[in-house]
């Protein structure tokens, strides 16, 4: 399954704190159609490359379905980046 | 003396096992629980790691620099086939360049049952670089 939801949070203590649940769902609304239209030309790019395109795009899915679970936190000194997807 | 050993003797007493048998039977039992004897409980299956995680702490001159990275394995499995669709001009470059760092690799090595066979062994693995810098990199 797609994930469905991002966090996103970066904060530079003890300034700002910026903190965004990201609606991953809607993002894939969005961009479905705009994967239809460009479907055509990922063939095309694929094919000159010699590469089977239901194989890239397949490998593709499955790293999009892999993203769910993903963590990844960096602090240093009182910075803080923080990205979450579920 | 171990029970089980014990039952293979009485069994073989009893004349309800052969010599053979019960040497066979004590030889599994040697083996531990891995053995496939038949006696004894089957050897629980290790749960397949979901994550690989990898910390590190870095005592920086100013300040310390923490990273926590939690990597789904299916990303990892998704990734080395995606690996396998890098066209071959692509892959040359690409091995050039780790040749050049030093790193004397050849990227279409990499196939999904090498990565099955590396992920069976991240099971046990850590690794701590002791020092100004500490990285721990583990699965579970």
């Amino acid at each position: 399954m797609i994930p469905l939801l991002a966090v996103i949070r970066v904060a530079h203590k003890p300034h700002s704190c910026f903190r965004l649940w990201l609606p991953l769902f809607l993002l894939w609304m969005v961009l479905l159609p705009l994967m239809l239209l460009l479907a055509p030309l990922i063939c095309v790019v694929c094919l000159a490359q010699q590469v089977d395109p239901f194989r890239a795009l397949r490998a593709l899915w499955q790293m999009l379905c892999a993203l769910r679970g993903a963590k990844f936190e960096v602090n240093h000194r009182n910075s803080l980046v923080f990205l979450n997807i579920f | 003396m171990n029970e089980r050993r014990k039952e293979v003797l009485e069994m073989l007493a009893a004349g309800r096992i052969t010599a053979e048998e019960a040497e066979q039977l004590i030889a599994a039992l040697e083996n531990g629980p891995r053995a496939s004897s038949g006696i004894g409980p089957e050897p629980e299956a290790r749960p397949k790691p979901k994550y690989l995680r990898v910390v590190v702490d870095a005592e920086g001159e100013t300040a310390p620099t923490k990273a926590n990275i939690r990597v789904p394995m299916q990303l990892l499995r998704a990734g080395v086939k995606l690996a396998g669709l890098i066209p071959p001009q692509a892959r040359e470059h690409v091995n050039d360049a780790l040749r050049q760092k030093g790193i004397p690799f050849d990227v279409s090595q990499i196939k999904p049952e090498n990565l099955e066979e590396l992920i069976e062994q991240l099971h046990d693995l850590t690794i701590d670089v002791d020092g100004q810098v500490k990285v721990a990199v583990f699965c579970e």
